[in-house]
């Protein structure tokens, strides 16, 4: 593998994109500290409201939960197959064009995750700015709670894909003035971290939507 | 190929995992429930970091960086966990 590399830091392109790689798991593991902590949180209130948390889940839209988990894991495959074919010869126009597809899911995922906002916001199920909150069942002040966890959750969530977004934007326009070790890093490095944003949502997915008991 | 193969029979694990995760929610199993989704999760996340994070692939530093954070949070969570258990 007789690949540049881009800094003349490293002897060959494989040592160059482990040191990326390296880089990328110390900032994602920063950022899975930040969610640790607010999902724990979320355990210990939830362990004293139980009864509250599983009827406010019960108020949010399991069909668009649902729907948002799919769509999140499928733009994972398309980052992850965009990663592949860029590794490939002839595979940056393929790669470019898998990268965009992911973008246009995780689009998605936010028009959903609006739209339910929307819907909640005009129920008064939102907690939030001094808003009114009505909510008739048990224990309002434990649902209160779990909506608010439900929208710190979701929105510091939905923050890390606006800001992947805004990232591979800048990839997607920057493709044609990038040499190929430069584009095969920055694939990498942004596949790495919209799969760890993949990996909050397999979590919060079945702690907000999922409540039974 | 064998890399796409591999991305795509993931996702198609990930989509099963998530169709049983969802479906067993419409039931009422107790304590099923929540053991399903947890043991759901933590296999989704599995998949997503060995073959799309590409963590079996790769060099050793990187495990342990993953590790790292299991650790860190495991002391959190323990800690934490002990602490509102024992009052």
């Amino acid at each position: 593998m007789a690949e540049a590399t881009e800094s003349i830091a490293f002897d060959t392109a494989e040592r160059e994109r482990q040191a990326d790689r390296l880089g990328m798991w110390v900032f994602i593991a920063s950022e899975a500290l930040l969610f640790g902590a607010i999902i724990l949180a979320y355990l210990v209130v939830r362990a004293h409201h139980s009864a509250a948390f599983a009827a406010g889940s019960k108020e949010l839209s399991f069909p668009l939960g649902s729907l948002n988990t799919a769509v999140l894991l499928t733009s994972s495959l398309a980052i992850a197959l965009a990663e592949i074919r860029a590794d490939e010869r002839d595979g940056f126009v393929t790669a470019r064009r898998l990268l965009l597809g992911c973008a246009a899911l995780g689009v998605l995922f936010l028009a959903v995750k609006f739209t339910e906002y929307h819907e909640e916001f005009t129920r008064g199920l939102a907690p939030l700015f001094g808003l009114p909150f009505r909510y008739s069942g048990p224990d309002p002040h434990g649902a209160a709670l779990f909506f608010d966890f439900y929208f710190a959750m979701t929105a510091l969530h939905a923050t890390h894909m606006i800001g992947g977004l805004v990232v591979i934007a800048g990839i997607a326009i920057l493709w044609p003035r990038t040499r190929a070790a430069g584009r095969r890093r920055r694939v990498n490095a942004i596949a790495l971290y919209w799969h760890f944003v993949d990996v909050v949502w397999v979590f919060l997915y079945p702690l907000l939507y999922l409540i039974n008991r | 190929m064998s890399e796409t193969r591999a991305a795509v029979l993931t996702w198609f694990a990930l989509l099963l995992l998530l169709a049983l995760t969802a479906g067993t929610s419409r039931f009422d199993l107790g304590w099923g429930n929540v053991t399903i989704n947890l043991i759901v999760a933590v296999a989704k996340a599995l998949l997503i970091l060995v073959v799309f994070m590409q963590l079996k692939a790769n060099a050793i530093v990187l495990r342990l960086a993953a590790a790292a954070i299991v650790l860190w949070l495991g002391i959190m969570y323990v800690l934490t966990f002990a602490d509102y258990a024992s009052r």
